[in-house]
């Protein structure tokens, strides 16, 4: 594959592995034209509020990769308070808490449990944390909605 | 073989940069509408640099990034009736006249072509231009 040339051993490891073992509820594929591009779906969680969803995502890893964070965005519409209008995703591993020593597999897994447990207390969308708090069954019906379920 | 980066989350590096205060407060740039997951509809602004007909001029542009961004650039639209080279009746920069859509490459920015078009401003052939009366629009 001509893409991968050049590509570090790193990347090219975690690729075969997502391939060969994939993670239940998850799924990356790397995207024909750039290796480092992935094309993700997140099952929504059993139990949760997303569950019976399937959420599209895109990853990215830069030049700088492991050395910075994977980059990671929600494709499909989702009502969730730590994920903004534009898809972005608060959470700290993507961020401050990053560490060389995570891979693509444990930032998917991140996020699944991001959708099992919202933390409307550090909120990324305000009006939709708000919502949570001050009624989590209405929010979960607004989360509904968008899912287009009811 | 460098990291191409993907349309989207280079785009979303633009609008982080356009929202952190800048060394230059005389470019702006942001989404349309700050929903708009696809990020194709955006507006800028540009104040006239001083010794040029523009001086002190606010104008507004709207630039569309279209599926192609960034390996094509942006087609770019002055919002106020503007007289100047290169931008034609309706307000649409011509992409044969401005040089940056010619040196266009991936890597290049909304930020760099605002640059570019306020050092335009600043060209020899404009210097002469009437301009229109200020917040007049094209439509």
């Amino acid at each position: 594959m001509s893409t991968s040339a050049g590509l570090p051993r790193r990347i090219l490891k975690e690729t075969q592995r997502l391939m060969a073992e994939p993670v239940a509820g998850i799924s990356a594929i790397p995207a024909e034209d750039n290796a480092r591009y992935f094309h993700v779906e997140i099952t929504g969680p059993k139990d949760s509020p997303f569950e019976g969803g399937i959420f599209k995502l895109e990853l990215f890893l830069p030049e700088e990769y492991p050395m910075a964070a994977p980059k990671v965005r929600f494709v499909t519409k989702i009502y969730h308070p730590n994920i903004d209008k534009l898809g972005r995703i608060c959470l700290d591993i993507l961020k401050d808490k990053w560490s060389p020593a995570l891979q693509i597999r444990t930032v998917l897994l991140s996020i699944q449990a991001l959708l099992s447990a919202p933390n409307p207390d550090d909120p990324l969308a305000n009006d939709v944390a708000e919502q949570w708090k001050v009624n989590e069954l209405a929010a979960i019906n607004k989360v509904l909605t968008v899912l287009d379920m009811i | 073989m460098a990291a191409v980066k993907p349309r989207s989350f280079k785009l979303l590096e633009e609008l982080e940069e356009g929202e952190k205060t800048s060394d230059d407060s005389t470019i702006s740039w942001g989404l349309v509408r700050d929903d708009d997951d696809t990020l194709t509809y955006w507006q800028a602004t540009v104040i006239g640099p001083s010794g040029s007909p523009f001086d002190g001029r606010i104008f507004a542009l709207s630039i569309t990034c279209g599926p192609k961004y960034p390996r094509e650039p942006p087609v770019v639209r002055f919002m106020n009736r503007i007289n100047m080279v290169g931008v034609g009746q309706d307000g649409l920069l011509d992409r044969k006249h401005f040089s940056f859509f010619k040196s266009w490459k991936p890597t290049s920015s909304m930020k760099d072509l605002l640059r570019s078009i306020k050092s335009h401003m600043n060209d020899k052939e404009n210097k002469k231009l009437p301009q229109p009366p200020e917040n007049a629009t094209y439509h």
